[in-house]
């Protein structure tokens, strides 16, 4: 039966922000209507709440600098629902509540549609003596929290949080005394919530333990903000008019927060992927690929600012070689354009073919994150990730999408360590038993066997076979599920992460990984997912696993980890389980298949210094709770439901005993590559060990203009 | 024991730095024109409080210091060189109140004649007063926990240095009202300790000097001929107007967002006792807090989704509505920190820079106060013509034998860079002939304060490593006493420079000959 009221909302939005209705030559695309899920209730009527709350978003405005709350909007008031919203407002903070809103729920349908699940939050954390989560079910939205040139996700409120600030400038493009809204900035939104949408799929990437993982954070959010813009009508079209097609030169669709970028004395958008002004000549230029930026770049958004240009260059090499015919067929064969304004035909066209592809590339950054290693990722790794997780949606590939990806990268110098080549077939993650044998084969090498004269395919083929047969064996205890017993619940395995919850009447119950059912009930999937940890938690915490665990880069044998190493009260390491999630692959037309992307790591003390870091290791002295930081290793792979095989296992660099992994973290928290922000900070010692009383904030002072 | 006064070679100038703790004091003898005691100049007196170093199982005092300054110039300076109002160069100043000052020399900025210097001090104090107003919420919202009392200590480290009380962090005091903090009514910033103690050397002095950068250069008044140039603060309206500057070019009055309602210090100034403290709407959308939790509404919005009261979520596994920890009531007012750190980069841009160019030998002592970023790439928007002979700043920098290093070696106070880059930076200095084999850094840093007290990277080891490099081991620290010698350095040309060096449990005193061989 069709639903009886339409499944869609339209929406009026600015397109970027309110600057483009001061300029006649931008007038026309500065606002657009923006397509949402029309939110249903339970029973199947209009649900959406005024403020607007809704399944997923709740926008509350709460200005508390000036003492001032904000009347919530009531998008189900038939008034408004007849006009598509209301008209954009810089002086109406009902507008500014359903624009929050309108983009928020873009960006989650976006999401949901690449990824093929439902959106989760973070959960929150709550260590009140032991261990729980809860679940959080609506992202809060305050668009106007802050007098300051800032926006910032903020993990534990599980909120974003908007700034205002009035303009000091004057020049062309500046008043002083206007108000500058960053709520009102479509790239803001966009990269405010995939900060929330990437803390909801991966916490533990807000630990810089390396320079690409704030770097990560950033570029992400950057990445969506820019390819959600080819969605909406109009904009692309405008834009191809003005390039005359060719979106490698300038134009509004690579640039980021233009009122915004003004408003704080810079001459142009905040971020631009393409290019830039040269200083020299006051014009804008491209900036050509430079496989040696990275080596010189070590703030988070300059550095990110690397990775959006890589894929922006992806996006542009299949765009072009998917239009070339198009120009070709407009130009009697030359490919030439003549002078002038190009065909609105051809800019119909056009706009199909870079709406696809800008579709496709944005499904590409999005899937690649259930690929990534639980920690510690670098852009070498998520390059992997995304031509893995594309493989294993679209085995074709007949756009050539991955291959466009890996020459941007390389042309970006972004490779990952390890790999034998840059190639597409090279880049895909290993299997289980691939990782496996391999580790052994390594280690075999390492020992130096006597009499081994080398490695060849047929020992490679007989590891791969004792990994396999190895969880054949032992697959049948995880699918049996575990009693919870309080011995070993969390209280008995100090810093351990499992999610069964203090609840008395789950005692001396037998879990079972959960199937995900409905698809659709975001409290009953994170329930599934929440009580699925647990069975994978016992399982790899039997020593009697070792086997399979070291496949999964993991050391269970206590006599194989150093003694910082986190241990349970047996004394052996802990593994702790982050995140269970389904994802849907199609690695065979027709045929889709539901994983589980599982991640575990294991923890260890790490010092500073590293005479103490020897003398925690390797003398018996007094093991502090807390090390200076926390060095973290493992794996995420994917688990089949049903079958229980595993298929992707994706390590991170080292395992937790690995000393010089531990020492590469160490040299980068404590030295100098991390940039101060001023003349005060001590980088990111400051955040490391996370002293009682720092404010745990990691986007706020990422985010803070000067 | 009476202390001999100071005296310094025949021909050249001693430095001493002294080691009163986190901050600047050096003390510079000249021989005099007219034979004599020798001219003596002082630039700065001030340490943060708490950051004292301990040298000889004790911790210096500021008193020992002044006495030992009394004694080296029998109470006579010639000049007082104040270069900028913070705490950590000036809070020594109040008890030079018995010397007799010639001169007090102070940037630009402090002419109380000078309209553009007029509008800084009065944007400087209002946001001085935003900033005390928001520390003092922060404190009475958030205080009780240890964030808001982290964030408040960090805050109350910036503030100590923009007034100069040296109050107890407020952790060390049991739970109190805010009055009594320090930071209530007593800290009048238009009356603050660190204009308390500038005015002591305004009224002891009997000439005033405002300088002002690339104004003419003039001789060091009973010097032999000792030459300076004034570098910085940058003299600049367009800082003021037009641009914004970003980050560390700020000026005080730049985030100047005090002349708006909407600013950030309308918001903190307004008090507490007011109800709206302008808003960005018109108030046909506002509610207030009242009207917004009112108990009489079964229905009020924001009772059920923001809360009012405390939460009770040990139970549930799901974040229920109004969860307490979600509410963003003093979120504001952690921007404080951000705007007080802007705060001190626009005073520390504020610096006065000098170059002192000694007559024979014509080496310069670069004295760079807290210079940063926006400071030094001003100084090369001008130059002076002496004996019909231009001067640049780079023909100065290369002839700097001796660096007093910006901001304590902090980030974006030495600017890096290289010999061909077209503004000032550390690669400029010293490349004159012999410079470099001469050039000596001093850096007035407490390190282990600095870094586990204040949480401050000062200096930089970056910039400590790249200063050792380009001075061969020839680094002196308040804190470290005595370098030791690189180990491929020869010995003969270590002991060269050791010859001329001091050291005592006050002070590091270094000589720089000025003869023309």
């Amino acid at each position: 039966m069709r639903p009886p009221f339409p499944p869609k909302r339209r929406l009026r939005c600015y397109s970027f922000d309110p600057s483009l209705a001061g300029d006649i030559g931008t007038w026309d695309i500065n606002e657009i209507l923006i397509e949402i899920p029309r939110e249903l209730d339970a029973q199947g009527k209009p649900g959406l709440r005024p403020g607007p709350v809704g399944e997923y978003i709740e926008v509350l405005d709460v200005d508390p600098a000036s003492r001032l709350f904000y009347k919530p909007v009531d998008l189900e008031h038939p008034d408004i629902l007849v006009q598509d919203g209301l008209s954009a407002s810089e002086n109406n903070p009902q507008f500014h509540q359903q624009m929050v809103y309108a983009v928020a729920m873009a960006t989650i349908d976006h999401f949901e549609n690449a990824v093929g699940r439902k959106v989760l939050w973070s959960s929150r954390v709550i260590r009140d003596g032991s261990y729980r989560l809860q679940f959080v079910r609506r992202l809060r939205i305050y668009p106007h929290a802050l007098r300051a040139r800032n926006a910032y996700y903020s993990p534990r409120k599980k909120a974003l949080l908007f700034g205002y600030f009035p303009v000091t400038s004057k020049d062309k493009k500046n008043t002083p005394g206007t108000t500058v809204f960053s709520c009102l900035s479509h790239d803001i939104i966009v990269h405010e919530m995939s900060h929330a949408l990437l803390d909801g799929v991966h916490p533990r990437f807000n630990e810089p333990s390396n320079p690409d993982v704030h770097a990560f954070h950033e570029a992400f959010a950057d990445i969506v903000a820019i390819f959600q813009r080819f969605s909406y009508p109009g904009i692309l079209e405008s834009q191809l008019r003005e390039t005359r097609g060719d979106l490698g030169s300038e134009n509004m669709l690579a640039q980021l927060a233009q009122q915004f970028g003004r408003a704080t004395g810079r001459n142009s958008a905040l971020r631009d992927a393409l290019g830039g002004i040269d200083p020299e000549t006051g014009k804008w230029a491209p900036r050509d690929p430079d496989p040696r930026a990275l080596e010189q770049v070590y703030e988070p958004h300059k550095r990110g600012a690397i990775l959006v240009a890589a894929v922006f260059r992806a996006f542009t090499l299949v765009y072009h070689r998917r239009v070339a015919d198009l120009f070709r067929l407009s130009t009697g064969g030359s490919g030439i354009l003549p002078e002038g304004a190009i065909h609105p035909d051809l800019v119909t066209r056009l706009a199909v073919e870079a709406r696809e592809t800008a579709s496709r590339i944005l499904r590409m950054c999005m899937r690649g994150l259930d690929y990534c290693p639980p920690v510690d990722l670098t852009f070498g790794d998520y390059l992997r990730a995304v031509i893995t997780a594309d493989l294993d949606i679209d085995p074709d590939d007949a756009d050539r999408c991955r291959v466009a990806f890996v020459q941007s990268f390389r042309e970006w110098g972004i490779a990952p360590s390890g790999v034998r080549a840059m190639s597409v077939d090279a880049l895909v993650w290993d299997d289980f038993e691939t990782v496996g044998a391999k580790s052994a084969l390594r280690a075999k090498l390492r020992a130096r066997a006597p009499g081994m004269a080398g490695i060849d395919a047929r020992m490679l083929r007989d590891e791969q076979d004792r990994y396999r047969s190895a969880l054949n064996s032992k697959k049948r205890k995880l699918k049996s599920g575990f009693e919870v017993s309080d011995e070993a619940g969390a209280d008995a395995a100090p810093g351990s992460m499992t999610s069964v919850r203090a609840d008395p009447s789950s005692n001396a119950k037998r879990l079972r990984i959960q199937p995900i059912r409905p698809w659709d009930d975001r409290d009953l999937i994170w329930r599934a997912m929440q009580e699925s940890t647990y069975p994978i938690w016992r399982w790899l915490n039997d020593v009697a696993n070792a086997d399979i665990a070291e496949a999964l880069n993991l050391v269970l044998r206590s006599e194989d980890a150093p003694r910082s190493v986190y241990r349970n009260s047996s004394g052996d390491p802990t593994v702790e389980v982050h995140a269970v999630r389904p994802i849907q692959r199609r690695r065979h037309r027709l045929s889709e298949e539901t994983f589980y992307v599982v991640e575990v790591t294991q923890r260890r003390r790490g010092a500073f210094d590293a005479d103490r870091q020897r003398q925690w290791d390797e003398s018996d002295v007094y093991l502090p709770e807390r090390g200076d930081f926390t060095y973290r290793a493992g794996s995420t792979f994917f688990l089949d439901p049903v079958s229980f095989e595993i298929d992707w296992v994706i390590p991170t660099a080292g395992t937790v005993a690995d000393d010089a992994e531990l020492e590469r973290m160490r040299g980068f928290l404590t030295g100098e590559r991390v940039p101060r922000a001023n003349a005060f900070d001590s980088g990111l010692r400051r955040l490391a060990g996370s002293p009682a009383g720092l404010r745990d904030e990691p986007f706020a002072l990422l985010h803070e203009e000067p | 024991m009476p202390m001999p006064q100071l005296e310094p070679p025949a021909d050249g100038v001693s430095v001493r730095m002294y080691r009163q703790g986190h901050g600047d004091c050096l003390l510079l003898a000249f021989p005099r024109e007219s034979g004599g005691p020798p001219v003596y100049m002082m630039v700065d007196c001030g340490y943060k409080p708490g950051s004292q170093i301990d040298v000889g199982a004790r911790k210096v005092q500021l008193d020992e210091v002044v006495n030992d300054i009394a004694a080296a110039t029998a109470n006579r300076l010639d000049v007082v060189a104040v270069t900028h109002e913070h705490q950590d160069h000036v809070n020594g100043l109040k008890k030079f109140a018995g010397f007799a000052i010639s001169e007090a020399w102070f940037a630009w900025t402090e002419d109380p004649d000078d309209p553009l210097a007029k509008e800084f001090r009065a944007r400087h104090q209002d946001q001085l007063l935003g900033l005390i107003e928001a520390r003092n919420q922060l404190q009475m919202l958030a205080g009780a926990e240890a964030e808001g009392r982290a964030a408040v200590s960090r805050l109350d480290q910036l503030l100590e240095l923009e007034i100069g009380n040296d109050v107890l962090l407020p952790e060390m005091l049991p739970p109190a009202p805010v009055q009594v903090l320090g930071f209530g009514a007593a800290a009048d910033p238009a009356n603050s300790q660190n204009k308390q103690a500038m005015k002591v050397i305004k009224d002891a002095a009997g000439i005033h000097r405002f300088l002002s950068p690339h104004a003419p250069s003039f001789v060091l008044p009973g010097s032999k001929g000792v030459r300076i140039y004034v570098l910085g603060p940058p003299r600049d309206a367009d800082l003021l107007k037009d641009e914004d500057p970003r980050g560390d070019a700020a000026f005080p009055g730049h985030m100047a967002l005090g002349t708006s309602s909407l600013s950030f210090f309308a918001a903190a100034t307004q008090g507490t006792e007011v109800e709206s403290r302008g808003a960005p709407f018109a108030l046909t959308y506002g509610v207030a807090k009242d009207t917004a939790f009112d108990e009489s509404d079964p229905d009020s919005f924001f009772r059920s989704y923001y809360g009012s009261g405390p939460n009770d979520d040990h139970r549930a596994d799901e974040t229920p509505d109004g969860a307490d920890w979600r509410r963003i009531d003093e979120e504001w007012l952690y921007s404080a920190e951000s705007f007080a750190l802007k705060l001190n980069t626009g005073v520390n841009n504020t610096s006065l820079v000098l170059a002192i160019e000694l007559p024979v030998s014509k080496k310069v002592l670069l004295l760079a106060a807290d210079a940063q970023y926006g400071n030094w790439m001003s100084w090369d928007d001008g130059s002076w013509t002496v004996a019909g002979r231009k001067i640049t700043v780079r023909d100065l920098l290369g002839r700097t034998v001796l660096y007093k290093v910006g901001h304590h070696g902090s980030h974006n106070a030495t600017l890096k860079g290289e010999a061909s880059s077209d503004y000032p930076n550390l690669w400029w200095m010293a490349t004159a002939d012999g410079a470099a084999e001469e050039f000596t850094a001093m850096i007035p840093a407490h390190r282990d304060w600095a870094l586990n007290t204040a949480g401050w990277d000062h200096p930089l080891p970056s910039i400590r490593s790249a200063l050792m490099r380009k001075a061969q081991g020839r680094v002196l620290e308040i804190d470290k006493g005595a370098p030791d010698r690189p180990p491929d350095l020869p010995l003969p040309e270590w002991l060269r420079f050791t010859g001329r060096l001091q050291v005592s449990d006050l002070f590091i005193q270094y000589d720089i000959e000025d003869s023309s061989a």
